[in-house]
C-alpha cells in the first residue's frame, strides 16, 4: 500500500508532548459532533432546523479545537478513528460505520483544516451523506473530485494491489564499474569545453504574452466546448463516411445515445441527429440504410413523442425547428404516446405541431390507431375513436361498436360519437342502442348521430321513447334533442305524435310537463308542414308560458323555408347548452331542469 | 480557468511585481515604491486576518498560510517565475511576523531580486544577508521534508508503484476490451487520479518513468505514458485537478480502437500496405465508439471520447479521421498529438522508427513542419521538458555521464537542467551520484562548470536512466 499524497499533515509536529488527554478529549468531542451533523443531514430533509443545530455545534466544537490545535488530522483504521494513535471513535466494523466508510475505499487519514466551516464543511458532510455505500459510491473518488482545500485526504491503492511486487529502483545499479564503452566520452573529453548558449538560442520556444494569451482562450474554448453536439457530429461523420457495419454500430450507440439526450433535454443534438440521419439514408438510396434509419427512429417515436408532450408542460418546449425535425421523425410506433399526450400539451404550437404529426402517421399507419380502440386505458381508446372519427377511418367501425358497449363513458360517446361521423350502417345498430345508454350524454351523442346516419327504422325508434313513459325522465336538453332529431328523420310523420305530447292529455285528463310540450312544439316548427301548424296554432293561447311562448317560435319559424327549418334543426356539434338554449325566455335553469312530468 | 482568486494569489503576485520593479529600477522609481506598498498592504490584511503570513513552495504547489495556491494559465507566468526566484535562493518557505515592517519587505524583496552569488548556498547566503540587513521579521527556510519528500526512494517507489498499477488498468481493461468485456468507470478512475496526484507531487520523478523498460506491454505502457506526459502538460498549462482528471482519463484511452486492429498489424516491422493502412488509420473511429461502453459513470466522458476520435487530427483539421462536418480540433486532442508523438517518438516499440533521445525527440518537436502540431502548445511542452528533458543521459563536457533529473528552476536555463552524476569522468559508475545545477559558474572563471557535450543511449551503456531520476 501506497501512499498517494503526502499534503495531509499530522499535527503531530507541532505539539511535543506526546499525549495530551485533553486534546485527544476535545477531538473526540469534535468528531461526535461531525458525526451528529452528518447523521441528521442523512435523517432529515434540508431545511430542517436539527441540521443546522447540529452543524452550529460542529462548528462550536472546531472553534475550540482551533484555539488548541492547528489541525484535526485522524488516521482511519477499518472501524476505527485515531488521533495521535488515540482511539477517538470505534465502532464494530459495518457498512453504516463511519471510519470505516472512508476505510472500505482507500482512504486513510482525514484532516480538517481551519476555515473548513467557511463553506467546505457543509459541502463535505453532503457528499458524505449523499453517498451511497450499498451502491459502491467510491467516497475517495467523490472526495478527490471535490478538491476541498481544508478537508485533506490521504489514501492507497486498495484497488489495484493485488500483492504483486512493484520493481523497486536499484539505485546502486552498477556503482563501481567501468563503462565498457568509452568512445563517446573520450570524443567529448578531446572536443573541450562546450560553447555557452547565445542568449537568443531558445527564442523560437519562449512563451510570449499572445501566446498565454492564446492558451488562455484556448482553454476557455475548451471548456465551453459543445462537447455532445461534437460526439454528434463525430457519430453523424463516421455514419456517413464508413460502410454499413459501422453504421449499424453507429445506430446502435444511438439507441443508447438517445433516450440519454431526451432525458437531458437536448433537443437540439435530438433533432440533429435525427435530421442528419434522413437527408443521410435519403442520399444513399441504400434501403438497408434507409431500414437501419427507420428501425431506430421507430424505437426512438415513443420516447421523442413523450418528452416533448412531457417537457411541454413544464415550459420548456424544443424551438420551431427542433420541434419540427423530433415531430418529422415520429414513426408509428409513437402513435400511442402523441394519442395519449396531445390533449394534455399545454402549448399550442407544440399541440397543433404534434396533431399534425399524428394525423399524417395515422393516416399511413391506421392499424395503430385501431388497435388503441382496445386499449385498456378508457381515456386512450376514447381519444382513438375520435381520431378514427376525424380521420374517416372506416375500417374501425366493428372496433367502434365493441367501444360502444364498454362500461366508461366516455369510451361509449366517443364511440357513438365516431360511429356517427363515418355514418356508416354498420354502426347503426349500435347508434340505436346508445339511444337508450344509460348515459345523458351518450344519448345525447347518439340521437345527434342518428340525424346524420338515418339508420332506417330510427324514426320508429325515437318515436317509442318519445312515447314512452320515461321519456319525461330526462331533461329539456334531452328531449329537445329527440324531438328535434324525430321531427327531422319523420317529417309529417312525426306530426301526430308531437301533437299529442303538445296537446294531448293523459288518461286522468292532465298534460305532459310544459318543458316537454315546449320542446314538442319546437320539434312542430320544424317539421313545418300543415298539420304540424294546425297542431301549434292549437296551442297558441296554451296557460303555460312556456308552452306558449314555444309554439309562437315555431310558428314564426313557418315564414323560413324548409331548409332553414331543418339547418335550425341540426344540432350544434359540441355543445348540447345551445340545444336547451333559451330564445322563448322559458325561464329554465338549464343544469337543473329535469322536465319531470305533472299536471296543469 | 479558474474563476475565482486565492486569497493567497495576491501577496504572490504583489510580491512578484515588486521584484520585477526591484530587478529593472533603482529604488526610488515610482513603480518600484507602488509594488513595494502594493506588498505591504497585501501583507497586512493576512497578517491582520490570520495571525501570520508563511508562504511555501512544494514541487508545483505553493502555499500561502497552509492553503494551497493553485496556478492557473492567468497567473502562471508571474507566478511560477517568483516560485522559481524563490527557488533560485534555495527558499522552500518564507515566513512573516505581523511586526514586518516595510523597511523589512523592502530588504527582503531587494534580495531575492537579485541572482544568487554564484558560488555559496543561496539560501544560507540569503539568510546571512537578512541578518546584515537586520531582517528578524522576516525569515526564509530550505524546503519542507514534508513536501519536497526527502525520502527520495520512497518517491521513486511511490512513483513506479502508480505507473506499474496504471499499465495494469489500462492492459487489464483493453484485454477486457477484446473480451467484449465494458470498461469500469471505476478502475480507470482510480488510476488516473493516482496518475494525476503523482504528477502534481513528483513531476519529475513520473516523468522519470517514461524510460522504465519493465514492461513488454508496449501500447499499455504507451497509454499510460501518454496519460503522465498529458497531465503533466496540462498542469504547467494551468489546468486545475479536475480538468488535468479529465484530460489524464482522455490519454490513458487514446488508443483504445487499437485493440480491435490485429496485432500482425500493430506489431509488422517495416511499413504498411494500403489495407493495412487503412485499418490502423481507422483507431480513432473504434476508439470513439469503443469509449460508449464505459461503465460504471452516470455521464458519458464526451471529451475523453472527442480527444481519443481527434488526436491523429491535426490543427487544420487535416490527418485522419477525415471531418466532414466542421468543428474545432479540441486541446485534449492538439495536448495528446503531441505528448502521444514525443513518447512514440522515446520509446521502442515502433516497428517502423527507432527510437530517439528525449532531447532529440523534443529537436524534432521544434522543427516539426508548421501545423502538424499546435505551435503554441508544442512551445509550451517543449518549455516544460526542456531541451533535455528528464530522464535523457547525458555527457557533460567534464567527460561525467548524467541523467537529467529536472528541467532547471530558472525558466531561462532551458538547456541546463539538473542532472544527477552516474559516472565520473573515468568511465567508472557512481550509483546515484551528486545532483548538479548546470547553471553554476566558476566563481573565478565565471564559466559554467558543466555543459551538455550530448545526449547519448541508455541501452549502450546498460542503464536504466529510471532508476537514477528520483
Amino acid at each position: 500500500m501506497t501512499d498517494q499524497t503526502s499534503d495531509t499533515e499530522s499535527s503531530s509536529e507541532f505539539v511535543d508532548t506526546a499525549a495530551d488527554d485533553e486534546l485527544a478529549r476535545l477531538v473526540e468531542e469534535t468528531v461526535n459532533a461531525l458525526l451528529k451533523a452528518v447523521r441528521s443531514r442523512q435523517t432529515y430533509v434540508a431545511g430542517n432546523p436539527l441540521i443546522e443545530k447540529f452543524y452550529s455545534e460542529l462548528c462550536v466544537k472546531l472553534a475550540a479545537t482551533w484555539q488548541e490545535l492547528p489541525d484535526v488530522s485522524l488516521e482511519i483504521d477499518e472501524g476505527r478513528l485515531l488521533w495521535r494513535d488515540r482511539e477517538v471513535y470505534s465502532k464494530p466494523v459495518a457498512p453504516d460505520n463511519f471510519a470505516f466508510r472512508f476505510f472500505k475505499d482507500g482512504i486513510r487519514q482525514l484532516a480538517l483544516l481551519p476555515g473548513v466551516e467557511e463553506g467546505e464543511l457543509a459541502e463535505f458532510i453532503e457528499l458524505f451523506a449523499r453517498s451511497r455505500p450499498a451502491h459502491d459510491d467510491d467516497l475517495l473518488a467523490t472526495l478527490w473530485h471535490r478538491d476541498f482545500k481544508a478537508v485533506r485526504i490521504d489514501y492507497v491503492d486498495i484497488m489495484e494491489d493485488d500483492g504483486s511486487e512493484v520493481p523497486r529502483p536499484d539505485r546502486n545499479a552498477g556503482a563501481g564499474d567501468t563503462l565498457e564503452d568509452m568512445t563517446e566520452i573520450e570524443a567529448v573529453l578531446e572536443s573541450g569545453t562546450v560553447t555557452e548558449e547565445a542568449p537568443d538560442e531558445f527564442s523560437d520556444i519562449a512563451l510570449g504574452e499572445p501566446d498565454l494569451l492564446y492558451l488562455k482562450r484556448e482553454m476557455e474554448v475548451e471548456w465551453a466546448r459543445p462537447i455532445v453536439h461534437d460526439v454528434t457530429l463525430a457519430l453523424l461523420d463516421q455514419f456517413e463516411m464508413r460502410d454499413q457495419e459501422r453504421r449499424r454500430q453507429v445506430v446502435d450507440i444511438l439507441r443508447e445515445l438517445l433516450p440519454r439526450l431526451l432525458a437531458e433535454l437536448d433537443f437540439s443534438n435530438v433533432a440533429l441527429i435525427v435530421n442528419e440521419l434522413q437527408l443521410l439514408a435519403n442520399k444513399t438510396g441504400e434501403n438497408e440504410t434507409q431500414e437501419l434509419v427507420t428501425s431506430l427512429l421507430r424505437d426512438m417515436s415513443e420516447a421523442m413523442a413523450e418528452m416533448v408532450s412531457v417537457v411541454d408542460a413544464e415550459g420548456l418546449s424544443p424551438g420551431t425547428d427542433e420541434l419540427a425535425a423530433l415531430v418529422g421523425a415520429l414513426q408509428a410506433e409513437a402513435i400511442p404516446t402523441l394519442v395519449r399526450a396531445i390533449p394534455a400539451v399545454p402549448n399550442r404550437q407544440t399541440r397543433d405541431r404534434l396533431a399534425e404529426a399524428l394525423d399524417r402517421l395515422v393516416e399511413s399507419n391506421p392499424g395503430y390507431v385501431v388497435d388503441l380502440l382496445s386499449a385498456e386505458d378508457p381515456m386512450l381508446a376514447a381519444e382513438a375513436a375520435r381520431i378514427v372519427g376525424r380521420i374517416g377511418l372506416h375500417e374501425a367501425e366493428p372496433y367502434l361498436v365493441e367501444l360502444s358497449n364498454r362500461p366508461e363513458d366516455v369510451t361509449r360517446q366517443a364511440a357513438i360519437e365516431a360511429l356517427a361521423i363515418l355514418g356508416s350502417s354498420v354502426g347503426a345498430e349500435a347508434l340505436s342502442t346508445a339511444l337508450s345508454d344509460p348515459g345523458r350524454d351518450i344519448r345525447i351523442a347518439a340521437v345527434k348521430s342518428i340525424v346524420a346516419v338515418r339508420p332506417e327504422g330510427a324514426s320508429a325508434l325515437l318515436a317509442e321513447i318519445i312515447g314512452g313513459s320515461d321519456s319525461a325522465d330526462r331533461d329539456q336538453g334531452e328531449q329537445m334533442a329527440f324531438m328535434r332529431a324525430y321531427a327531422v328523420l319523420a317529417g309529417d310523420e312525426a306530426v301526430p305524435l308531437l301533437a299529442k305530447v303538445l296537446n294531448g292529455r293523459r288518461w286522468w285528463g292532465g298534460r305532459r310537463a310544459p318543458v316537454t310540450r315546449a320542446c314538442a312544439a319546437r320539434a312542430l316548427g320544424v317539421v313545418g308542414s300543415p298539420t304540424a301548424r294546425s297542431a301549434l296554432e292549437k296551442a297558441a293561447s296554451d296557460k303555460a308560458a312556456p308552452v306558449k311562448s314555444a309554439v309562437r317560435v315555431a310558428l314564426k319559424s313557418f315564414n323560413n323555408d324548409s331548409d332553414e327549418r331543418l339547418e335550425a334543426a341540426v344540432l350544434p356539434e359540441d355543445d348540447e347548452r345551445a340545444l336547451v338554449d333559451d330564445p322563448l325566455d322559458l325561464d329554465i335553469e338549464i343544469e337543473d331542469t329535469t322536465g319531470k312530468e305533472g299536471s296543469s | 480557468m479558474m474563476s475565482s482568486q486565492h486569497p493567497g494569489t495576491g501577496i504572490l503576485s504583489a510580491m512578484y511585481g515588486a521584484v520585477r520593479a526591484l530587478q529593472l529600477y533603482p529604488l526610488e522609481n515610482e513603480v518600484v515604491k507602488r509594488g513595494l506598498v502594493e506588498v505591504k498592504e497585501q501583507a497586512d490584511s493576512i497578517l491582520k486576518l490570520e495571525g501570520g503570513l508563511s508562504i511555501w513552495v512544494a514541487g508545483n504547489y505553493m502555499f500561502v498560510n497552509d492553503l494551497q495556491v493553485k496556478l492557473d494559465l492567468h497567473d502562471y507566468a508571474s507566478l511560477s517565475a517568483f516560485r522559481e526566484v524563490l527557488r533560485s535562493h534555495g527558499v522552500g518557505r518564507m515566513e512573516a511576523s505581523p511586526k514586518s515592517s516595510a523597511e523589512d519587505w523592502q530588504a527582503f524583496l531587494t534580495l531575492i531580486a537579485a541572482d544568487p552569488e554564484p558560488g555559496q548556498p543561496p539560501l544560507e547566503a540569503l539568510q546571512a544577508e537578512l541578518q546584515k540587513n537586520g531582517v528578524s521579521r522576516i525569515s526564509v527556510g530550505p524546503p519542507s521534508a514534508m513536501f519536497e519528500g526527502s525520502d527520495a526512494q520512497q518517491s521513486a517507489e511511490a512513483a513506479r508503484h502508480t505507473y506499474t498499477r496504471s499499465v495494469k488498468v489500462a492492459r487489464d481493461m483493453m484485454e477486457g476490451l477484446v473480451l467484449g468485456k465494458a470498461i469500469g468507470a471505476r478502475r480507470a478512475e482510480r488510476a488516473v487520479l493516482a496518475v494525476v496526484d503523482q504528477v502534481l507531487q513528483e513531476p519529475a520523478t513520473m516523468l522519470g518513468m517514461l524510460t522504465l523498460r519493465d514492461f513488454d506491454d508496449h501500447s499499455y505502457v504507451h497509454s499510460v505514458n501518454v496519460a503522465i506526459l498529458s497531465v503533466a502538460l496540462g498542469d504547467y498549462l494551468g489546468f486545475n485537478r479536475e480538468q488535468l482528471f479529465e484530460l489524464g482519463f482522455a490519454a490513458l484511452f487514446h488508443d483504445i480502437g487499437k485493440v480491435l486492429i490485429p496485432p500482425a498489424v500493430l506489431n509488422k516491422m517495416g511499413w504498411l500496405n494500403d489495407e493495412e493502412w487503412r485499418l490502423v488509420s481507422q483507431h480513432p473511429d473504434f476508439g470513439l465508439l469503443m469509449m460508449f461502453s464505459v461503465e460504471g459513470s452516470e455521464d458519458l466522458p464526451y471529451r475523453a471520447m472527442l480527444a481519443v476520435y481527434e488526436h491523429h487530427m491535426k490543427p487544420d483539421l487535416s490527418g485522419y479521421p477525415r471531418v466532414i462536418r466542421r468543428r474545432r480540433q479540441g486541446l485534449f486532442a492538439r495536448i495528446i498529438a503531441l505528448t502521444e508523438a514525443y513518447d512514440a517518438a522515446i520509446s521502442n516499440y515502433s516497428k517502423q522508427f527507432l527510437p530517439c533521445s528525449p532531447d532529440e525527440a523534443i529537436r524534432q518537436l521544434r522543427e516539426a513542419e508548421t501545423g502538424a502540431y499546435d505551435a503554441v502548445i508544442t512551445r509550451a511542452f517543449v518549455n516544460m521538458m526542456g531541451i533535455f528533458p528528464v530522464a535523457t543521459l547525458v555527457i557533460l563536457d567534464t567527460g561525467e555521464m548524467g541523467v537529467v533529473v529536472a528541467p532547471n528552476p530558472n525558466p531561462k536555463s532551458l538547456s541546463r537542467p539538473l542532472v544527477r552524476i552516474i559516472a565520473n569522468s573515468d568511465g567508472e559508475r557512481v550509483g546515484d551520484g551528486p545532483i548538479r545545477d548546470l547553471t553554476e559558474r566558476d566563481p573565478e572563471t565565471n564559466q559554467y562548470r558543466r555543459s551538455i557535450a550530448r545526449s547519448t543511449d541508455p541501452e549502450r551503456y546498460g542503464i536504466s536512466v529510471a532508476d537514477h531520476v528520483a
